[in-house]
């Protein structure tokens, strides 16, 4: 398989080429997906995955999503990875749950399959039963006490101990019905995930929530991403030694974890996100208010804070501008290597302002620190603006039509979240989830060797179970 | 001077210590066998940050196995991770005892059985263990339930909440 070099397109009109299935979902022949992987001007790669029966793609094609898919032939079709690295890990995964062979992938390892399974290739009609569970050895066992366990192989870094399978959980079940099981995939994304997939599933359906639902969503994710940068910052503190920053970020999340309970939601926003918006009960204005008053006040010293343990954050798990690129890695991480990527950026919201948090470009686990508190500076402005401005309706010109299939994305506090969803007689046919921990996953590898190996992690905020599924 | 208003709105804002001291003391070793994260994250603000002071009432979390008395596990037990639950729990000197904390640890919670996971830890077989000295369920469940779980045990109750 070549392409004729004096044919080759650029991807985003490969893609366009195919048949439009769906308005950002376009059906690719063999011939027509071989030409978008030899494609010149590759887009922005943001997902990779596939099912019984087609391989999918989807890409940031300016800041609208476009996704291709393709039939695979006995299972096999070409390698993403061929042309786009970032494609590999996913190509990893489909092989491991689908029994997907991508022809000239760069990497055929198993990612989540590490032994023990009832089956392998658990999705697949040619599942086999699956290998015995790994022996321990020394140099595999798992670490990442914050993280969920993860394991460091040769610089390779895997997180196949948190797989729970959902995916196939999923299969089947009603939209409703599906909402808990991504409402649970990972305690740093239990709003940003059921958002994205409320999203996804609107857009398949042609639905749509009312503005004081819309608003209150808002009001709960900006309310996470304080929450868990506030998480992060105090895992980093106490593993840099920063005694007082770990105290006053920890307290800080666990007062607003009281607020969350006093105002009707639970501790941890669990279950917050519904069909029509947001779960009853949840006074979440007046929640907003208590969270800013909160921030306001203590906003200055961990700042000042911060920055006493600089010393001790600088140059440690520089992320490279250039792996940023060649992974597509998204969130926070990006924005503190210089991408100013934010998916807010381009949500139906007019009062959204872009903040000064911007991105800085050291990429080192001191300026993810900085910026973790500016955005929270910047989540407590969205909040003052939103608040103000509670329930105001706009009309934003979208049509909304029921085309079965749709696509839904958050910025979460740990990086973009996009879902894809299939629905079938009101159940669930298809469905992806891609966490940004799974973009940034294959970056950490060659970065968590050595005794800062938890510090390294917990400064990037990963999450084994956001990137397993 | 702002570090050390700093130090003094730490001790302000920590939360009052009404709890009991345990009677006898307990080391505990917390591993997350998968799952969301949540469980192990309420355990980790009941023994990281300072809102909760363990020394004085003899709970101390420890760095290995080798050191402790509980094994206390959080989140899905993959059926991958199973081994690793069997080599932490062998290295643990007796007596030792088994803690599970939250839906998924107890019973399997919203991943419950398939083809990576187990209904719960005692589906692990852990060699010796006929039931756990302590189950919490929630999902997940508040740090306060959780230290008021672990000194009731250190009293000597079986804890099944």
């Amino acid at each position: 398989m070549s392409a004729d070099r004096s044919e080759v397109l650029v991807m985003r009109e490969a893609i366009l080429a195919g048949e439009r299935i769906a308005p950002r979902h376009f059906a690719l022949d063999e011939a027509q997906w071989e030409r978008m992987v030899h494609a010149r001007a590759p887009l922005w790669f943001l997902a990779h995955w596939c099912d019984a029966g087609r391989a999918y793609a989807l890409f940031l094609d300016g800041d609208q999503p476009v996704m291709a898919s393709t039939p695979m032939v006995e299972g096999r079709y070409l390698a993403l990875s061929k042309t786009v690295p970032a494609a590999a890990w996913s190509e990893r995964m489909a092989q491991d749950l689908w029994d997907a062979r991508p022809m000239f992938a760069r990497d055929v390892r198993s990612l989540l399959d590490m032994g023990g399974w009832v089956h392998s290739a658990p999705l697949s009609s040619r599942r086999a039963p699956g290998s015995p569970p790994r022996a321990c050895c020394p140099e595999d066992e798992p670490f990442g006490d914050a993280t969920g366990p993860v394991v460091l192989t040769d610089r390779d870094m895997t997180f196949g101990l948190s797989h729970r399978g959902l995916v196939q959980r999923m299969l089947g079940l009603s939209p409703g019905e599906g909402l808990r099981h991504v409402g649970r995939i990972s305690s740093g994304g239990f709003v940003a995930h059921a958002l994205a997939y409320c999203r996804a599933v609107e857009a398949a359906i042609g639905g749509s929530v009312p503005p004081e639902g819309r608003d209150g969503r808002i009001v709960l994710s900006e309310i996470e991403r304080i929450s868990v940068h506030l998480d992060d910052l105090a895992r980093v503190a106490t593993l840099a030694d920063a005694g007082l920053l770990a105290t006053h970020a920890t307290l800080a999340r666990e007062t607003i974890a009281d607020l969350c309970v006093r105002h009707g939601a639970t501790r941890r926003l669990t279950d917050v996100i519904a069909p029509e918006g947001i779960a009853p009960g949840i006074e979440v204005r007046e929640l907003a208010d208590a969270v800013m008053e909160l921030v306001r006040t203590r906003l200055p010293d961990w700042h000042l804070l911060h920055e006493g343990a600089a010393f001790r954050l600088r140059h440690v798990g520089v992320l490279e501008a250039t792996r940023v690129t060649s992974l597509a890695i998204g969130g926070l991480p990006a924005r503190a290597t210089g991408r100013s990527f934010d998916l807010r950026q381009r949500e139906d919201d007019p009062r959204y302002g872009a903040g000064r948090a911007g991105s800085l470009t050291e990429g080192d686990a001191l300026a993810r620190g900085r910026l973790r508190l500016r955005e929270i500076r910047d989540s407590v402005r969205r909040l003052e603006r939103v608040t103000s401005d509670f329930g105001v309706s706009w009309e934003d010109g979208r049509q909304r039509v029921n085309v079965g299939e749709g696509i839904g994305a958050v910025e979460g506090a740990r990086g973009d979240v996009w879902c894809w969803v299939r629905l079938v007689d009101d159940r669930i046919d298809g469905f992806h989830l891609r966490d940004g921990a799974f973009s940034l996953a294959p970056a950490l590898g060659r970065l968590v060797g050595g005794a800062d190996a938890e510090l390294v992690l917990a400064s990037f905020g990963f999450s084994a179970a956001s990137a397993a599924g | 001077m702002s570090w050390l208003r700093a130090w003094f709105d730490a001790r302000a804002w920590r939360r009052p210590q009404n709890w009991p001291r345990a009677p006898r003391p307990l080391s505990l070793y917390a591993v997350q066998a998968g799952g969301c994260d949540g469980c192990a994250a309420e355990v980790a603000a009941l023994r990281e940050g300072g809102a909760y002071d363990l020394a004085p009432l003899g709970l101390r979390f420890v760095a290995t196995p080798h050191d402790a008395e509980l094994l206390v596990v959080t989140g899905s037990i993959t059926r991958a991770s199973v081994p690793w639950l069997m080599r932490w729990w062998d290295e643990m000197p007796m007596p030792k005892g088994l803690v599970a904390i939250g839906d998924c640890a107890v019973s399997g919670g919203i991943a419950g059985e398939n083809y990576a996971t187990l209904s719960g830890v005692m589906a692990a077989r852990l060699p010796g263990v006929a039931q756990c000295d302590m189950t919490l369920r929630g999902c997940p469940p508040p740090p306060d339930e959780i230290l008021r779980g672990l000194l009731m045990l250190a009293a000597g109750k079986v804890v099944s909440a």
